[in-house]
């Protein structure tokens, strides 16, 4: 176990070299760089607060920053899933013959997401200023508590896809279906008051899913509610568990790796 | 003072037929017969102290790379014991573990910090390799828009230039223009004289000559033969004159 936090931190010069790199390669040679980052969660946002104003005529004051607050930590996590399961495939000229430790990689995975959150956390304050300035409270100070169970649960969940990714090929597919389903069946664009009005069952739809957890955690330190300490408890739980696994995962598989790249 | 100490060391890859999805949901088993293993290493011994410097050499596929591989950390044995005393530098595989999107600096830098270096001696080391790859301005760019012999250049610089205690070395062909190889050929004879043990796989027999003091033959996984380095070279060419599919098979016949 604290092997693994050895490895991670005797690497950690190479985790925030690469990290750089990665997002210094992503929008190298655009017109806006690294405003893109910023751009896109606002364009996304805009489009389908737009479609939701003019179809169920929503209040676009309160939706937007709504859909913001999910929607950038739902790109967090599926980010860390999906680019976590070629976390260890993409690393193999280095694995082959470097001493450099496994365990960085999904790291430098999670870290590459966790840059595009803090740039999706500016559009959520622009938009915020810009339409609701009210929704700034001192739950703010929650932030940063939630991005530390953020950067858990990312390691966590790249780690795992990158380790079953190695494994079964048919991994990632599979896991960008899944991601896909839970999209829909957790309120990122929708509100758990519309589950709730259809019926105590459909309240399970959420209660059970531990996406809305990770969820609503940011959201009430984005969205001024008052803090659920039940919600927060879950949130930690359920991150610690899943590194727990990740850890596990690493120990268990760290001499075969290499001959599956 | 540096040692290698390997012990019966045997390493065995495993091929399943690429498991997939479909046939976990089947329930399909994978039988024994399916499952194909390769003996790449049977029952290596071999000790090594300061100032040895052994040639492997043997067909392809016959182990020595796989060889190197294992002394190196990079593939767990099967079973057996591998243990280094010094630090170990591989030069294999050149042209792989670069990030291609990056510059030559950057790439210096994050190799460095790779071979255990802090960002400070790594700053310290860039410019000597800089120097060494003689690429000057070029380094700014990305690596995608290198030239194969740029880039073997960079790769070269970088991969010699921390001196190792222990050096793993797998058939290197320095590339560049003439002036280039002359200043890579060079280096590598200092490095090969400074470190205190040398590993060296090749086909070229004159290299193992110039090189090395001790020598072993592999094949199909095992050490053939072991001593001097003019008596094996001279079984093994003797072997491979006499029967060049199957030299082991010639060397049992005598």
């Amino acid at each position: 176990m604290i092997q693994y936090f050895k490895n991670l931190w005797r690497s950690r010069y190479i985790i925030v070299s690469l990290a750089l790199q990665d997002i210094r390669n992503r929008y190298r040679r655009s017109i806006f760089g690294i405003l893109w980052s910023v751009l896109m969660p606002l364009g996304l946002a805009l489009i389908i607060a737009s479609v939701y104003t003019i179809i169920w005529k929503t209040d676009i004051k309160t939706f937007l920053p709504f859909l913001l607050s999910g929607l950038t930590p739902w790109s967090f996590i599926s980010g860390c899933s999906t680019n976590g399961a070629m976390a260890y495939l993409s690393a193999e000229g280095y694995i082959k013959q470097l001493p450099v430790k496994l365990e960085l990689f999904p790291v430098r995975v999670m870290l590459g997401a966790l840059i595009e959150l803090l740039f999706g956390l500016i559009a959520f304050f622009v938009i915020v200023l810009l339409f609701n300035p009210a929704l700034i409270t001192f739950n703010l100070f929650l932030i940063p508590v939630a991005l530390i169970i953020y950067m858990i649960a990312g390691t966590a969940m790249a780690t795992i896809a990158a380790t079953l990714q190695t494994f079964i090929r048919d991994y990632a597919p599979l896991q960008t279906l899944l991601l896909q389903a839970f999209f829909y069946v957790t309120p990122i664009i929708f509100t758990t008051e519309i589950l709730a009005q259809r019926g105590a069952n459909f309240e399970l739809i959420y209660k059970f899913n531990p996406f809305y957890y990770f969820l609503q955690i940011m959201r009430d330190a984005l969205l001024g509610n008052r803090p659920d300490l039940v919600t927060w408890l879950v949130a930690v739980g359920l991150s610690l568990g899943l590194l727990f696994v990740a850890i596990l995962l690493v120990q268990k598989t760290r001499k075969q790796i290499v001959f599956k790249l | 003072m540096s040692k290698i100490l390997i012990e019966n060391v045997d390493l065995e890859f495993v091929f399943r037929p690429a498991g997939s999805i479909k046939d976990a949901l089947v329930g399909k088993r994978i039988h024994e017969g399916e499952i194909k293993k390769v003996h790449a290493l049977k029952n290596i011994h071999l000790e090594l102290s300061d100032g040895d410097r052994l040639g492997v050499i043997g067909h392809n596929g016959a182990g020595k790379s796989t060889l190197l591989k294992t002394i190196a950390g990079i593939y767990t044995p099967t079973s057996g014991t591998v243990r280094l005393e010094g630090v170990p530098t591989c030069l294999f595989e050149l042209a792989t573990g670069f990030e291609m999107e990056a510059s030559g600096y950057q790439n210096i830098k994050l190799r460095a910090l790779m071979l255990g270096l802090t960002p400070r001696e790594a700053d310290a080391k860039t410019a000597e390799i800089a120097e060494f790859s003689g690429l000057g301005e070029h380094l700014k760019r990305p690596l995608k828009y290198y030239s194969s012999g740029m880039f073997l250049r960079l790769a070269f610089s970088i991969s010699t230039a921390i001196s190792p205690e222990i050096l793993l070395l797998d058939e290197v062909v320095a590339a560049g223009d003439a002036g280039f190889i002359d200043k890579a050929n060079q280096r590598m004879r200092e490095m090969v004289d400074q470190v205190d043990i040398l590993v060296f796989v090749s086909h070229s027999m004159d290299q193992i000559k110039a090189f090395c003091n001790r020598c072993i033959w592999m094949s199909g996984g095992r050490i053939v033969l072991q001593g001097e380095v003019d008596t094996v070279i001279d079984a093994y060419q003797t072997a491979m004159h006499l029967n060049p599919g199957n030299p082991e098979l010639a060397l049992n016949l005598e």
